[in-house]
């Protein structure tokens, strides 16, 4: 009979593990404070550490959790994991449609210029150039994340792209869509619903990519992201992505992190040009 | 123990996810999975640098005459998360590097996995997997 997946997954991670110099890891170091069991393990279900001003605290590095992925490029790992009820799909680096029976609701221009992209190897990925990641390929790259909380804003620092977002919480007003010069990253502002930091989001450039497929964006785009931290452990955010420019409604995905209690984000510098000379242009 | 395995189960998924996806750029742009190479040969240099690192190999065939490789790996900061250091693989090692071929370029690939070949002959330790 053959293995399931995760045991074969088990198994191979950890023939690398054991593969690996003893001596030669990247250093660890265990957050002061940090929640853990009677037997030394860190105690992934505790509750969310809070701010003094009560808040839930997001602080942390952050590992993308990757509920299985599919995608032109990705290994496909089955069928798409069907969330608890009342959750939306999960959102993937590859292809953000895949846990929607239909895919996304593109216009016809943005199916067009996604099947384009998928055909041509998405060789004009902002991304194979040292720019920014798509929204939504940031919070599901594989590279890490770290959040730094203060009363007034967070701030995401992406380990991936060496991206850097602010989320302004000191009272301010969203600007109006196409006031401020749009960014990459676009310009968040958020406001605390109970427990729940709701962010919103527009002033988008409206060229990164939803995925690694090439799902579009236009300067319409606005972002609506509920932030729960339910556990020490976990980070749940709800995305709603409101783009009329490339899409006929507005859909939601979920994401989830998982805490990496003794890791720090490693120095990106980007140094794609050693690849791009050798795409096939 | 349970929260302990979880933690564990969730660090070996996410050095293996690292391990399996080249998302950093498009792998198909530049490689393709149906042109497999081996070669065993000398390091030349090894690039610590992200979005991909790079080994450089040399490959000397029957006739004494030298290939110079250049081959991608995963980004620097996954390759350190798996623990790879600067020493890992040093200039004059012998490795065999399975990889994928570039599309445009005749002796640039994609690694899938290196081995390290000691010097009694034997194999050393490995890194990456074969693609499925």
């Amino acid at each position: 009979m053959k293995p399931s997946l995760t045991v074969r997954v088990f198994f191979t991670a950890a023939l690398f593990i054991l593969a690996m110099p003893a001596s030669a890891q990247w250093p660890y170091y265990l957050v002061p404070g940090t929640p853990l069991l009677a037997d030394g393990s860190v105690d992934l279900d505790a509750p969310a550490p809070r701010t003094a001003d009560g808040n839930p605290n997001f602080s942390g590095t952050w590992n993308s959790i990757r509920h299985n992925q599919s995608g032109e490029q990705g290994r496909n790992v089955g069928e798409p994991e069907t969330p608890p009820a009342g959750v939306p799909p999960y959102a993937t680096f590859w292809d953000q449609g895949f846990g929607f029976e239909n895919g996304l609701p593109y216009q016809p221009w943005a199916l067009e210029k996604r099947t384009e992209r998928m055909a041509n190897n998405g060789i004009e990925n902002p991304d194979s150039y040292c720019l920014p990641l798509g929204h939504m390929q940031f919070h599901t790259h594989n590279q890490p994340r770290e959040i730094v909380q203060s009363p007034d804003r967070l701030v995401i620092i992406y380990e991936a792209s060496a991206g850097v977002r602010q989320i302004f919480t000191d009272g301010r007003s969203l600007p109006a869509q196409g006031d401020p010069l749009p960014t990459w990253y676009g310009y968040s502002v958020g406001h605390w619903d109970g427990d729940t930091l709701v962010v919103e989001t527009n002033n988008f450039r409206g060229d990164g990519w939803l995925d690694f497929n090439g799902s579009p964006t236009t300067d319409q785009l606005i972002t609506i992201e509920r932030f729960n931290r339910s556990t020490f452990g976990k980070i749940e955010i709800d995305v709603t992505i409101d783009d009329p420019g490339a899409y006929t409604e507005l859909f939601s995905l979920r994401v989830e992190h998982s805490i990496m209690p003794d890791e720090n984000l490693i120095e990106w510098v980007c140094e794609n040009e050693q690849s791009t000379q050798y795409f096939n242009q | 123990m349970k929260n302990k395995l979880i933690l564990l189960f969730s660090i070996l998924t996410a050095l293996l996810g690292s391990t399996a996806l080249n998302a950093h750029h498009n792998f198909r742009a530049e490689f393709d999975i149906d042109m497999p190479v081996i070669v065993t040969g000398t390091v030349m240099r090894l690039a610590l640098t992200n979005p991909h690192a790079r080994l450089y190999v040399d490959v000397v065939d029957e006739s004494g005459e030298i290939t110079h490789w250049n081959f991608e790996l995963a980004a620097a900061s996954s390759l350190l998360r798996r623990g790879w250091r600067r020493d890992t693989l040093v200039v004059g090692n012998t490795v065999i590097v399975h990889a994928a071929r570039a599309r445009n370029a005749p002796n640039v690939g994609n690694v899938e996995y290196v081995t390290l070949v000691n010097e009694d002959g034997s194999e050393g330790f490995s890194f990456g997997s074969p693609r499925e």
